[in-house]
């Protein structure tokens, strides 16, 4: 039984990163993952796992030390072990990164072998993940199969959006903002996941709905918008007959994402919590994006304003419990439209 | 003003000037460590980052954003103490707090010019690692 540890490094510089990747990937039975950006990190909170962590302490928008206490909140994450790779001041107070829950830190420049030293005794004192061959060839082989999942979602969420003549990453964020209000809803690592990548197919119904439909502009007739609400009965009938449950969960989520708690919705008028709860995220998510994002008959709305009208729509529009999720993973929200922004004109012609 | 990467050039000749620029013992740890080809590739990254950094920088100057000219001087400073750039490092020291102006980006252009080669095998070696 050889153990195996996965690492996740944190460092904002990526010079600096990828040297902590070599000296950390010379260590037999450690394998990493590494990360440049903290916040798009903590944004996808709910899926993160790890046996051991390295932050650096300095980087943008969030520290390491913050970073550590916002992994260490998580009861999943709470007894991993953190090391701080820290700059040279030796005035430094390393006992704010104590308090929050830092293992050990080491100060720059880091020597390799000091390093390795020191995770390996962290890792020896979490002593988990003991994974013989046979189990590390299947956990190798599942992390494949994730990944081609990963691949299958995303791409199938691009088509879906093409064909809706979205520019952006509309689909995607939203899946993204799916997750970020699952985890706040206190919702498990693989729903988390599950929803992320399910969500990005809320609109691919739109698929079957004619040319003429889709590129008007103006207001839809009487006719044209019953057609138009269909897109959610044909989603899903495209996904429910799939065996794989992320399949089903998508074909839940088209045909409930226009569903609203006050009953008013379409396309089967659901109340409350007779709405799929994967539904009721999706509603959140959906309208934010919306909001925030430049349509042809509207600018983009700031984040304050797109919040104040979820919030305002609580109750009526929206589940409050989804809209208050929202509400708490705003920082990680903000992460998302900062990294997933839309191609402008500019970017489309460039490409 | 923009920055252009400079090339690497793996095979230079050694320089009285290699001494002033990098941290031999650092360098010398970081090649037992992560070989010749690991180091090439992390002072490649390095310099790949510079543009980004650089024009990063200058927008903070133009804005008079103190805050964001000191957290890109810190990037760059951790960046350069990690692989032995010394002189880099304490150039990076003295500019945090100076007066917001384009000086800050001439004088780390010029030494990360100096940057640009990487020492030879015949620098002193480091003892052996433990």
């Amino acid at each position: 039984m050889t153990p195996n540890y996965n690492v996740l490094i944190v460092d904002a510089n990526r010079t600096s990163l990828a040297l902590l990747d070599m000296m950390v990937r010379k260590l037999p039975n450690f394998s990493t993952r590494l990360h440049s950006d903290p916040m798009m990190l903590l944004s996808g909170i709910g899926e993160v796992d790890y046996d051991l962590a390295i932050f650096a302490e300095a980087m943008p928008q969030i520290d390491g030390v913050e970073l550590a206490r916002r992994m260490r909140a998580v009861p999943r994450l709470a007894a991993k072990p953190i090391v701080l790779a820290a700059g040279e001041s030796a005035g430094w107070a390393e006992d704010a990164a104590r308090e929050a829950g830092v293992a050990d830190v080491l100060h720059r420049p880091i020597d390799p072998v000091e390093l390795r030293a020191r995770i390996s005794r962290l890792a020896q004192s979490v002593g988990q993940r003991a994974e013989g061959g046979l189990e590390r060839a299947f956990a190798s082989h599942a992390s494949e199969m994730a990944q081609h999942e990963e691949e299958y979602f995303t791409i199938l969420s691009r088509i879906a959006g093409f064909r809706d003549r979205e520019t952006g990453l509309h689909n995607l964020r939203m899946g993204r903002y799916c997750a970020v209000i699952a985890h706040q809803l206190g919702l498990p690592r693989d729903t988390c996941r599950a929803l992320r990548l399910a969500a990005g197919l809320h609109d691919i119904g739109k698929a079957g709905l004619p040319d003429s439909l889709l590129s008007k502009r103006g207001t839809l007739t009487h006719e044209e918008r019953r057609l138009m609400e269909d897109h959610t009965r044909i989603g899903h009938d495209m996904l429910c007959s799939a065996q794989s449950p992320l399949f089903r969960l998508a074909a839940d989520i088209a045909l409930n994402h226009h569903e609203r708690w006050d009953g008013t919705g379409y396309p089967r008028r659901l109340k409350g919590e007779k709405i799929p709860l994967a539904g009721r995220i999706a509603a959140v998510a959906d309208v934010f994006d919306a909001l925030t994002s430049i349509k042809p008959y509207k600018t983009a709305w700031s984040r304050d304003n797109a919040l104040r009208y979820l919030q305002e729509n609580a109750g009526e529009q929206f589940d409050p419990a989804c809209v208050a999720a929202f509400e708490t993973g705003q920082e990680e929200i903000a992460a998302i439209l900062l990294a997933m922004p839309d191609l402008d004109d500019t970017g489309l012609d460039a490409a | 003003m923009k920055f252009q990467a400079p090339a690497i050039d793996a095979s230079s000749r050694t320089t009285p000037e290699c001494a002033a620029v990098w941290d031999e013992a650092r360098l010398n740890s970081l090649r037992a460590d992560v070989g010749d080809d690991g180091l090439e590739d992390l002072i490649r990254l390095f310099h790949a980052d510079m543009p980004f950094l650089m024009a990063r920088l200058n927008a903070a100057i133009a804005a008079r954003d103190a805050e964001t000219v000191d957290r890109a001087l810190a990037a760059l400073r951790g960046a350069a103490s990690h692989l032995g750039l010394k002189s880099l490092a304490a150039l990076t020291v003295q500019l945090r707090g100076t007066a917001l102006d384009l000086s800050i980006h001439d004088r780390l252009i010029a030494e990360l010019a100096r940057a640009r080669d990487i020492p030879p095998h015949d620098m002193p070696q480091a003892g052996p690692e433990q």
